[in-house]
This record gives C-alpha cells, sequence and structure tokens, in this order.
C-alpha cells in the first residue's frame, strides 16, 4: 500500500501517523565536525572562558556588595577549575535556629501542599524546597561543622558546568543536528543556549554564595539539587524547543 | 554511620544506574521513530477481515458526554449488521442509563446493559456485561471519547493477523486548547503516542494496550482468564497476561481518537495516582512471570520490566535527592576524582534527563503543530507534579499492602464538556 497518494490534482499530504525523516550521514557527519571543533576551542581557550566566567561572577558579588575570596584551584583533567569562598555560618547550630528552620521546612512541605489555591505544580516545587531544608536542618544539626562549604560547593558547580559546556555541543550536534532543520536555526540556538547556560550558572553561583552568607551553609545542598540537577535541563529545553519550531511539514517522507 | 553513608552511596549508583536506563530508552525509541521507515499496523487489510464486533462503552455518571460516543459511533463506516454497542451504565445515579436507554430506542445496534451493584472500577464493569457481548472482537472506548468514521475498520484490521491478541489505537485530546494543563497534556499525550507506542511497535517490543481505543480478540481475552475486577489497571494488566500466552498487542497509529483530557490540577493529581496504583499493583503481579517467560526474546522482556517498573522511578528519584542533600553535607566527595567519569556523570546530571523532552519535542514535530513547542518547558511543571502524586500513591500501596487489601479504591475521572 502506498502510504501517499496522487489524485490527479496533486500529492495528498502524507498523514501525520506515518511521516518519519530519511537519515543522512551527511547531516550527521557535519554536525559531528562542528562538535568537535568548538569542543576544541574551548578547550584551547578554556582559561581565558573560566577567567570571563569569573569576572561575570566576581562583578555579580562585587555588585551585590558580598565579599568573597578566592577558593584554591582544582583541576578537570588539564582544566584549571576556579573557586571562591565567603564566611558562612551553620544557621542550626543553635536550638532556636534549628526549630526554626526545621518548623519552616515542616510547614512548606505539609501546610502548602494542603492549601487548595495553588497550583499543584506550584505546591509541589514549594513542598521539594520543604523536604529538602527538613533533611538539611537534621543533618547540619547532627554535623554541627559541615564539610560541604561554600568553596567545596563553588568547585563542584563549576566543574559541573564546565564538563556539561564540554560536552554540549555533542548533544546538539547528535540529538537535533541529525534533525532536517535550518542549520543556521540549529546553530544560533545552540550557541545561545550555551552563552546562555553559561551566563545563568553563574549568575545562579552568585545568588548561592550571597545565600550562604547571609543565610548559612545549609542552603548550599538545596542549591545544588534544585539548581543543578533541574535547572540546567530546563534552559535546554527552552533552547530545543525554539530550534526545532520550524520543523513541521518538512518532515514528510520525500515522494 | 560509615556503613549508613557506602549504603546512601550504593543507592545514588544504583537510581542513577537505572535513570540511565529510562534515559537510553527514550533516545531509542525517539531515533527510532524519527529515522525508521514507519510500520503501517495492518491497514491495508482493512475491510478484508469480516468478523464481528462488540463496543463497550463502561459509563459511570457520565451524563454529560455519554451520547457523544454513541451519536459518534453511529456514523462508523463500519458495517453495522456486524456490529453490537454496548453502553455500560455502571451503577450511575444521574440520567446516564435514561439517555442511553432512548438512544437504544432508534438504534437497534445499541444495547445498554444496567448494572445495578458489585464492585466498583472499570474492571468490575467489564467482567460483569461479558455473558452479553456477541462479538468476535471487543472494542473499548471511555465515555468521554469520539471516534471518527473509520476508527472501528482501523482498529479491527489488524485481527487478520491470528499473532494479534489486542489492538491499540492514538487518543487524541479534543479540548487541548482550554487551558495550560490541557495543552501540556496535549504535549505528553502526543510523546506518549506518535513516538513512544510507534517506536515500540515498529521495534517489536511492548505496545501497551491502554484500555481504551482499543480492543482483543475476545477468544484471547478467554485464553488468559478474562477481566480482573480487583485490578486498578485492567489495560496493563490485560497486556502483561496476553504477551505471557504468546499474543502480540498491535499499535494503530493512524487509529485517532479525541478524548477529554482532564482540566484542573485536582482532577489531574487524581486520575495520575489512579494511574499509578494500577500500574504498580500490575508490576507486583507480572514481574516475576514476565522474566521467567522461556517464550519472550530478551529486548520484549527487557521493555516489558522497564514498562512495568516505570511507576516506580518517581519515587526512587525524589529518595535519591533527599540522599543527595543528604550526603553533600556529611560528605561531598560524591564524584571520583576520574575526569572522564565526572563529565559523564555531570553531563548526566544536567542534560541526561532530557530525553523525555526529546520524544515530546520529536512527536510534535511530526505532528506538524510546531507552534506548540513553545509550551515544551512547561512539561518541567507537570513532571514535578506527577513525582509528588506517583510517590505519594506508592505510600499508598505499600500501606494497603501492610494492611492485607487486596484491591485498592478507585476514583472516577470528572468530565468537563
Amino acid at each position: 500500500m502506498s502510504l501517499s497518494q496522487n489524485t490527479g490534482r496533486g500529492r495528498i499530504p502524507l498523514h501525520r501517523s506515518v511521516r518519519y525523516v530519511r537519515f543522512t550521514f551527511q547531516r550527521l557527519a557535519g554536525w559531528l565536525v562542528v562538535a568537535v571543533v568548538t569542543t576544541g576551542l574551548q578547550l584551547y581557550f578554556n582559561q581565558g572562558l573560566t577567567r570571563t566566567y569569573g569576572w561575570v561572577l566576581e562583578g555579580l558579588l562585587t555588585w551585590a556588595g558580598v565579599p568573597f575570596e578566592q577558593g584554591t584551584p582544582d583541576q578537570l583533567g588539564f582544566i584549571s577549575i576556579p573557586s571562591w569562598s565567603v564566611t558562612t555560618f551553620n544557621p542550626v547550630a543553635v536550638l532556636p535556629g534549628a526549630l526554626a528552620y526545621l518548623g519552616a521546612g515542616l510547614f512548606l512541605a505539609l501546610v502548602v501542599w494542603r492549601m487548595p489555591k495553588i497550583p499543584f505544580p506550584v505546591s509541589a516545587w514549594i513542598s521539594l524546597l520543604g523536604v529538602l531544608l527538613v533533611v538539611c536542618t537534621l543533618v547540619l544539626g547532627l554535623r554541627p561543622i559541615p564539610r560541604f562549604t561554600p568553596e567545596v560547593f563553588a568547585g563542584l558547580w563549576m566543574k559541573v558546568t564546565v564538563a556539561t559546556a564540554l560536552i554540549y555541543p555533542w548533544l546538539w550536534g547528535g540529538l537535533i543536528g541529525v534533525l532536517p532543520l535550518p542549520a543556521t536555526r540549529v546553530f544560533i540556538w545552540g550557541a545561545g543556549a550555551w552563552a546562555t547556560f553559561a551566563l545563568w550558572n553563574a549568575i545562579r553561583l552568585a545568588c548561592f554564595l550571597a545565600l550562604a552568607r547571609a543565610a548559612g551553609v545549609l542552603w548550599l545542598p538545596l542549591a545544588f539539587i534544585l539548581g543543578c540537577t533541574l535547572m540546567d535541563c530546563f534552559v535546554f529545553i527552552i533552547a530545543y524547543s525554539r530550534a526545532l519550531e520550524p520543523a513541521g511539514r518538512e518532515w514528510e517522507e520525500p515522494a | 554511620m560509615k556503613v549508613v553513608l557506602l549504603l546512601m552511596k550504593l543507592y545514588l549508583v544504583m537510581t542513577a544506574g537505572i535513570l540511565v536506563l529510562y534515559v537510553i530508552r527514550h533516545y531509542i525509541f525517539t531515533l527510532a521513530r524519527v529515522f525508521l521507515p514507519f510500520r503501517e499496523a495492518y491497514l491495508e487489510w482493512a475491510g478484508m477481515a469480516k468478523p464481528t464486533v462488540t463496543i463497550l462503552v463502561p459509563m459511570h455518571n457520565e451524563e454529560r458526554v455519554c451520547l457523544g460516543v454513541l451519536e459518534a459511533l453511529a456514523r462508523t463506516s463500519f458495517d453495522l449488521e456486524r456490529l453490537q454497542v454496548i453502553p455500560v451504565d455502571d451503577r450511575s445515579t444521574d440520567r446516564t442509563g435514561e439517555l442511553v436507554d432512548g438512544f437504544a430506542r432508534d438504534h437497534a445496534w445499541c444495547q445498554p446493559f444496567h448494572r445495578k451493584g458489585g464492585l466498583g472500577g472499570k474492571a468490575a464493569a467489564l467482567l460483569d456485561v461479558m455473558p452479553r457481548v456477541k462479538g468476535d472482537v471487543i472494542l473499548l472506548f471511555d465515555a468521554d471519547y469520539l471516534p471518527g468514521v473509520g476508527l472501528v475498520e482501523n482498529l479491527v484490521a489488524p485481527f487478520g493477523d491470528p499473532e494479534i491478541g489486542a489492538v491499540m489505537g492514538r487518543v487524541v485530546p479534543q479540548n487541548g486548547a482550554k487551558n495550560l494543563l490541557t495543552r501540556l497534556l496535549d504535549l505528553e499525550r502526543s510523546g506518549g503516542y506518535q513516538t513512544n507506542q510507534q517506536a515500540r511497535w515498529r521495534l517489536g517490543l511492548v505496545p501497551q494496550f491502554g484500555g481504551t481505543v482499543g480492543g482483543m480478540r475476545r477468544s484471547a481475552l478467554e485464553a488468559v482468564g478474562g477481566w480482573d475486577q480487583y485490578m486498578l489497571a485492567e489495560d496493563t494488566d490485560l497486556t502483561f497476561r496476553l504477551l505471557a500466552m504468546g499474543w502480540k498487542v498491535a499499535y494503530v497509529n493512524r487509529a485517532e481518537c479525541y478524548e477529554e483530557v482532564v482540566e484542573n490540577w485536582a482532577a489531574r493529581r487524581k486520575q495520575v495516582r489512579r494511574w499509578a496504583l494500577g500500574h504498580m499493583q500490575a508490576c507486583l503481579r507480572h514481574m516475576r512471570p514476565l522474566v521467567a517467560n522461556p517464550n519472550l526474546g530478551f529486548w520484549e522482556k527487557l521493555d516489558g520490566v522497564l514498562l512495568l517498573s516505570i511507576y516506580f522511578v518517581p519515587p526512587l528519584t525524589l529518595l535519591a535527592w533527599l540522599v543527595s542533600a543528604f550526603l553533600l553535607l556529611v560528605d561531598p566527595t560524591l564524584f571520583p576524582p576520574s575526569a572522564a567519569v565526572f563529565i559523564g556523570v555531570a553531563t548526566y546530571f544536567t542534560v541526561g534527563n532530557f530525553a523525555i523532552f526529546f520524544e515530546i519535542g520529536v512527536a510534535i514535530a511530526l505532528d506538524g503543530n510546531s507552534k506548540r513547542l513553545r509550551l515544551l518547558p512547561f512539561v518541567f511543571g507537570g513532571f514535578m507534579a506527577s513525582l509528588f502524586t506517583v510517590t505519594g500513591a506508592a505510600f499508598a500501596l505499600l500501606a494497603s499492602r501492610l494492611k492485607g487489601e487486596s484491591h485498592v479504591a478507585w476514583d472516577k475521572t470528572p468530565r468537563f464538556r
């Protein structure tokens, strides 16, 4: 059975259920070359890129009036990973603080969860924050001197940022580059997503360090779990959805 | 303390491994759907096989929608001489029974069945109506569905193949433009059917019979023991009982049927909770027989195991986040020192979970409604909501098992038409 029909009045477009895309090796190979080049450029200019990131971060901290110091640099392969440090404190080391945080966490996790007026996805996010707050309060209450300092946090955050930025072109090229989309659009949205990801990470790191100084070390794991594992994916999805937008009828199998 | 930390780290590694399996699965499905030539589900056979067909439409307080589905079925291109439609009025306390009786007076093929008592739930109602069923093939539609003219013929066509025990069509929301939630559900349905189900059918894995817009051979249903009224997800249960007996489930992507998706978060929460409870119940029942079945291939078994276990992933993930928060404070050396391994782990944590969005994005592009892609990031909110609902359902199932209860309560989905 033919999947498309010619009725004499021109070819009827294929039903959306039977569309698929012809795989072209050239398209994949082309984008993998782009990935090799862009990753290579990142590796070659790694010092300049991390320094630029550092300037942005330090500029944000200075602008916000948060005193900070350079941390001990670490290595990821041959790439030097910078770190930053701020003075912090354990807000639950004393009983009133512990009770306040525990109470706030339980309030968020339990009361907000049951409030009917709040849209369910919002209450789910707030509940997650509340549950994480309770876990962190309990851990820090039992272990008043945490090993997860702002400096460790910043180093880990930077490592994740660098690793993701390096592998990013491969994901973009391998998953989106293979689809039949205009090359300029894929490149522009890919580069935009990469830059947004880096800037967004710098802004968040500045916020988290400021929060660690003002509200204590308690917030660092929350920032890592909520910020790192979820929000980067969010930036990527926004860029992906916009890059894919022109796809549609052109995805039909050629006649 | 060291033992506890070690166990926590092992838990994180195990959870990451499970999640990676699902990520790979979604990528394979999406790429297979995009690039592999389409596999029609026997549509070239449409009209050749001439089985008698019974359409069952379970209805519990469906006065707002019950006539819609019957009027849509009245326009079917299928031979009415071979068709029996049974609206199953299941303990309705509204005007459902009266409305379907009125409709049946003008349509001889419509033979309502009124159920006055017994257990709640779709499976229980279907079990009671079986003695009235005359067709060789049984099709099911929920009361809010609007089947198109050629749909019955398309769904019946695969039964020309004696290996096919059940068939599943594609569900498309008709009220997708109502609000943000319905738009997001529209995206989810696209990903689930246009990409996921179609890829599973194309790759010879395990397409799932979804309990509506589909059906089964009556002899196959009888051979596997009929409906189990204690199963909340009678569709998943039937899929795996058929699979165990050597039957295949065909997926017909072109057999599209409109449905009404829920329009508020409270109803959505109840729906997801019901699906999760039923699916987990089916998992506990079928996991071991599935793995031990000597007649299934490795990939079918793997896909079946991942399909059955899917609702256990959210509680695992949520617990992993809490364990991660704990470990970060107590022992921040979570990641191994090797740069290559670190890059892999970091990438997984940041964009690894993108797989499901890739699947939905490709489905929307294949559907040709690419403006809808702008809503894709909002699926994230729905994902978080489901995470908590499914985790709650897992605890509810655990509690009911500890109390020794044999079945879990059934909630009806509200209608909005």
